[in-house]
């Protein structure tokens, strides 16, 4: 895989978190039953903000010359990336997967997919971030080291900025 | 279990309301409530974190916004577990089976409805016929302030009002359903006897959809509020939900001494291997004389019926 299709690849893994973490943001705080264009400017909202999480952590990346200017990677940086593409990317195909019997399945799978899937899998998903960091640093140079855990924060922190949005949301 | 010693739901103890009154509730009283009660973990934290005015009572306006956050979170879930959809589909044999009866006046009526999340779906996907009408009961002002408003915002046909529900259901007694979502385990004991007593004197059926009790509802319950809700009441009290909400078994009997001329099952009463897949039960209770003609109506809905398939 080409240096350009890993980094559009980790772009596209936080923007998918993004948007995620913009719908999570939102759901619970809004009143009304027909809620689907509320939602998807949740989502929208959180891709944005991932987005700009993105170009922040590749910036960090590339003030510690973990990435170059033409956008290649390091043998660490890119070693760090690949590790991050397998647990993030898992995790992500696991949440987009169980979609499908939640759109689709009768209401007995929808709550099902609900307990034992999503519930789940937003419990655990900031100790897999700080869990894919640290397998990404493991044995890396100090400079990607340091931007893998900044990436991380950032991605960490998005959580925060929209929840802090969300709040100010109306709730109807 | 005596009610003394019965898990406390945090809720019940900062609001203090009756019809049209509402009374300040010390948050020091609150306190030595949660300190003589049983709690789940962090509930003197919650107590503690909520706004008190001069005089030692708790601020309302905090008490209502937290109130008002932890009912929307619910009703997240309810959407999730697809309430609506479930609901829907033990009302409407009901209904059919009313209007079949010549039931001049059909009257859905949801007691404890909060946010009125049930009707408003209900009246959104048209899911009932249009000449039923829709009635929220609460006695907590602020939720039905959010109710109101939200059904207006959508063009809704549901009315909401402080009031007792039951004394709506006198008004249509050949024709009126009470329902309840996630409610009925506050009645407990004699309150719970005496709710489907007089239900069954003023009201054609009734639908409790609650929490079913099961191996697994305690742990699912704290990993799942852990997981979807904010507000830290919210958690406290869907765990405390879980672990206090009544048996097949309880309401089963309740209901049946409680108004023996009616009919009862239990929808999902049965805890099976996987209790997960259906964490709700709907204690459903019918007039005698309506209970052949609702049981053909439910039809493959008949088999989740506990304990014997059928409305007895």
């Amino acid at each position: 895989m080409s240096d350009a299709s890993l980094c559009a690849l980790v772009f596209l893994l936080v923007l998918l978190d993004g948007g995620f973490a913009g719908y999570r943001a939102r759901a619970g705080r809004y009143a009304r039953i027909r809620r689907l264009p509320h939602d998807l400017r949740a989502v929208a909202r959180g891709c944005a903000v991932g987005a700009i999480v993105s170009i922040a952590a590749f910036a960090v990346a590339l003030a510690l010359s973990a990435v170059s200017t033409a956008g290649a990677l390091d043998p660490h940086a890119r070693a760090a990336a690949h590790r991050i593409l397998w647990v993030a990317g898992g995790y992500s195909a696991l949440v987009v997967g169980a979609f499908v019997p939640f759109l689709t399945g009768s209401p007995d799978l929808r709550s099902l997919t609900t307990v034992v899937l999503f519930g789940p899998l937003t419990l655990i998903r900031p100790l897999l971030i700080i869990g894919a960091c640290l397998l990404a640093a493991w044995g890396q140079s100090a400079n990607v080291a340091a931007a893998v855990a900044l990436g991380g924060a950032l991605v960490l922190a998005q959580d925060v900025v929209l929840d802090r949005l969300a709040r100010r949301q109306p709730r109807l | 279990m005596p009610d003394g010693a019965d898990w406390l739901e945090l809720s019940d103890l900062i609001l203090d309301v009756g019809l049209g009154v509402r009374r300040p509730v010390s948050k020091q009283a609150v306190l030595e409530k949660v300190a003589g009660g049983r709690t789940a973990f962090g509930a003197r934290r919650i107590i503690e974190d909520l706004p008190a005015r001069a005089d030692g009572t708790l601020d309302e306006a905090a008490v209502d916004d937290t109130l008002i956050g932890a009912h929307l979170e619910l009703q997240r879930l309810s959407s999730e577990f697809r309430q609506g959809p479930r609901l829907h589909e033990t009302l409407e044999p009901i209904f059919a089976s009313l209007r079949a009866a010549g039931s001049p006046k059909l009257r859905l009526i949801d007691l404890g409805c909060g946010v009125g999340y049930a009707l408003r779906w209900l009246a959104a996907h048209r899911a009932l016929p249009g000449d039923v009408e829709l009635i929220g009961a609460d006695f907590n002002p602020a939720l039905l302030g959010l109710a109101r408003r939200a059904a207006e915002a959508e063009g809704l046909p549901v009315r909401f009002v402080e009031a007792d529900a039951l004394a709506l259901a006198a008004e249509a007694p050949a024709g009126a359903v009470i329902i309840s979502t996630g409610a009925i385990h506050h009645f407990r004991g004699e309150s719970l006897t005496r709710l489907l007593a007089t239900t069954s004197q003023s009201a054609a059926a009734c639908v409790h959809v609650d929490i079913k009790p099961s191996w697994v509802a305690p742990a699912g319950a704290w990993l799942f509020h852990q997981a979807r809700m904010r507000v830290p009441l919210a958690r406290h009290d869907g765990l405390v939900s879980a672990l206090r909400a009544h048996t097949a078994q309880t309401l089963f009997e309740a209901a049946r001494s409680a108004a023996p001329s009616w009919k009862f099952a239990v929808l999902d009463g049965h805890v099976g291997l996987l209790p997960i897949v259906r964490i709700m039960h709907s204690l459903i209770g019918v007039r005698a004389e309506l209970s052949a003609d609702v049981s053909a109506r439910l039809g493959r809905l008949t088999k989740r019926l506990w304990p014997s398939g059928r409305l007895e």
